[in-house]
């Protein structure tokens, strides 16, 4: 019967339609991830830059200008990060967004040493936040808890604006300097909020609460 | 690539290998959809109609039988009383008076096979036609499925149903839409020598076949489905005929209708188990009807499984971070949760979406469902596409239990 071509031609024709779906699918995934490259291109050129500067602005006349970079810069990188996260969300089929969340990791890692190096600078005159967060298999437990403390961290960031330096870095990617940096301040936990250097939390809490730790 | 997008996309390009096969075979077969052989005799034909308390229906079911556009010396009708508390005898009794051709057999109560059975005894036609005692069929329905006849191996024709009382409530005008559907999906099973159900509202069956295969199963929930499974598996074929139409009246509230197509799971079921010997044996029976109704079943088993684990995964998520937000009084929504980035994912199922859209609108004009297509009817069609196809199989579950448990009640 000639009906049970049909058989042969829908699979033929599922196929083509299937793997070109799946192709306009890494297509699409991977012009998000150029563009969310070109981002990241200049970030690591401004960070580069901003590094350079401070070689060259030594000394704690020159702190306003060093801070107010830094906050910009890392104002800067955390909107990247938020829509890097949505892309990363929609990302189904390619994993090149993996390797740009390292990469920014590192770039965030860099962002948070040179404060470190710069801290007489921003000592009293600023607040510097790390948040530490896990990226690969989080618990539905540590799922809730990173999205009530990222939350809580951006109405802290919208509150208190430019007095905030907020920096969220994923904490198990791998990335070297990070490990060297969380040994150093001995941060074990994640999901955690690190103010100043010096408080270390790991609850989710209301920002009123957050705000006791910044000056 | 994460596991559940890989068991995403199983699943869409199943779905999208079943609607082209479904689009190339109407598109292909357009014209001949609707169409029927002409027979080439008048084959005698006796028509059983079984009764169970149907004092409400039973006598325009009769009348619209007596009303068949086929030559009255050619049929005769054997309406079955199976022992009724009601007043079905009686009607029945009053119909003789006027109905020549009407026979009526008054049995104990033994169930629908059996009353079936005596039926085909009795019956003195070459063609056994079974008709449910509340169907309407119309009057040219007969006629049109007696051609398919003309070919010697053909055991079993069906006919198109569709829902008389369409507009009692939201659940019945989803079901209409379904049946027609339905009527469709068998035509094209009919197609590639595959059409799996006859139905009771109107079948139409050649005798020695049904005597051959040892008639209709008192064993089993469907017996409609197991006789033509039972014809398939003894290597006759099986027909559709979808312009002969017939009217039947479907559960209108929810526990009707959930026990309904309970039976037709436990149906299904008991056939599968049945007939699993002839599993890629016998032609389109074994290598395409088990295992695609086999698959279809494990495929809807699974897919609740996976959106019951999505959504209840989700909900948890939302129930524990709202947790979180109201004891600290964070605000549970910001700007930042909006995401309109799609996936693949997403585009594949918009894909899917659009097909079966198209083609329920393509079945719906083709079998003249509505005159008017208002919005209403629009949302419904959006319903039965969206939300009854992929709650439906959950009825498998408690199928599948009562089956287990050899719960074989009606």
């Amino acid at each position: 019967m000639n009906n049970r071509h049909a058989f042969w031609l829908a699979l033929i024709v599922a196929v083509l339609v299937f793997w070109t779906g799946i192709l306009l699918g890494v297509m699409l995934e991977k012009n998000r991830a150029n563009k969310l490259q070109q981002f990241y291109y200049e970030s690591e050129t401004n960070i580069f830059d901003i590094l350079m500067q401070q070689d060259l602005l030594k000394g704690s006349k020159f702190c306003d200008l060093v801070i107010a970079e830094n906050i910009v810069f890392a104002d800067k990188i955390y909107s990247e990060a938020k829509n890097l996260e949505k892309y990363d969300n929609a990302a189904k089929i390619t994993s090149e967004l993996i390797m740009l969340h390292r990469r920014y990791d590192v770039l965030r890692v860099m962002l948070w040493n040179n404060i470190i190096q710069q801290e007489d600078c921003f000592k009293n005159k600023t607040n510097v936040i790390i948040y530490l967060y896990q990226y690969n298999n989080p618990s539905l437990e540590v799922k809730a808890k990173q999205s009530a403390m990222s939350k809580a961290l951006l109405e802290l960031k919208n509150k208190n604006g430019l007095s905030v330096i907020l920096i969220p870095i994923a904490s198990d990617t791998d990335v070297k300097s990070m490990k060297i940096l969380k040994q150093k301040y001995n941060l074990t936990l994640t999901p955690m909020i690190f103010i100043n250097s010096e408080h270390k939390i790991t609850e989710v809490t209301s920002v009123e609460e957050l705000e006791k730790y910044i000056q | 690539m994460e596991f559940l997008t890989i068991l995403f996309l199983i699943y869409i390009f199943l779905g999208l290998y079943v609607f082209f096969f479904l689009i190339i075979l109407t598109l292909k077969n357009k014209e001949e959809m609707l169409s029927y052989p002409e027979p080439n005799k008048s084959y005698a034909i006796s028509i059983i109609v079984p009764a169970y308390n149907e004092e409400k229906s039973i006598e325009d079911t009769i009348k619209h039988v007596a009303a068949f556009d086929y030559p009255k010396d050619k049929f005769e009708i054997i309406a079955i009383n199976d022992g009724s508390t009601d007043n079905t005898l009686k009607v029945l009794k009053k119909l003789s008076k006027n109905i020549k051709n009407l026979k009526i057999i008054d049995k104990k109560n033994s169930g629908k096979a059996d009353s079936l059975n005596e039926g085909v005894r009795q019956a003195k036609g070459e063609l056994v036609a079974v008709v449910d005692s509340d169907s309407f069929p119309s009057k040219e329905s007969l006629m049109k499925l007696t051609g398919y006849f003309d070919n010697p191996e053909m055991g079993a024709v069906t006919s198109f149903v569709s829902i008389r009382n369409k507009d009692e409530s939201f659940l019945t005008r989803i079901q209409s839409l379904e049946y027609f559907i339905l009527g469709w999906n068998r035509k094209i099973m009919h197609l590639i020598d595959a059409m799996d159900v006859t139905n009771g509202p109107l079948s139409l069956y050649r005798k020695k076949y049904v005597i051959e295969v040892g008639g209709f199963d008192k064993n089993t929930l469907t017996e409609d489905i197991d006789l033509t499974w039972n014809i398939l598996s003894h290597g006759h074929k099986t027909a559709m005929c979808l312009s002969a139409s017939v009217t039947t009246i479907a559960p209108k509230n929810f526990k009707a209708w959930l026990r309904q197509r309970v039976r037709w799971g436990i149906g299904g079921l008991q056939a599968i188990s049945k007939y699993k010997k002839d599993f890629l044996k016998k032609g389109m029976f074994g290598i395409f009807v088990i295992p695609y109704v086999s698959l279809g079943i494990i495929m809807g088993l699974f897919s609740i499984l996976l959106s019951t684990y999505i959504v209840g995964k989700n909900l948890l998520l939302w129930l524990m971070t709202s947790n979180y937000l109201v004891s600290n009084n964070l605000p549970m929504f910001q700007t930042q949760d909006i995401n309109l980035i799609p996936s693949t994912i997403f585009y594949f199922f918009i894909i899917l979406f659009a097909l079966s859209l198209f083609y329920f609108g393509y079945i719906l004009t083709r079998l003249k469902y509505d005159k008017i297509f208002t919005l209403k009817k629009f949302f419904n069609a959006l319903f039965y596409a969206i939300i009854y196809l992929t709650l439906y199989p959950a009825i498998w579950f408690y199928a599948i239990y009562r089956y287990i448990i050899k719960d074989y009640r009606w």
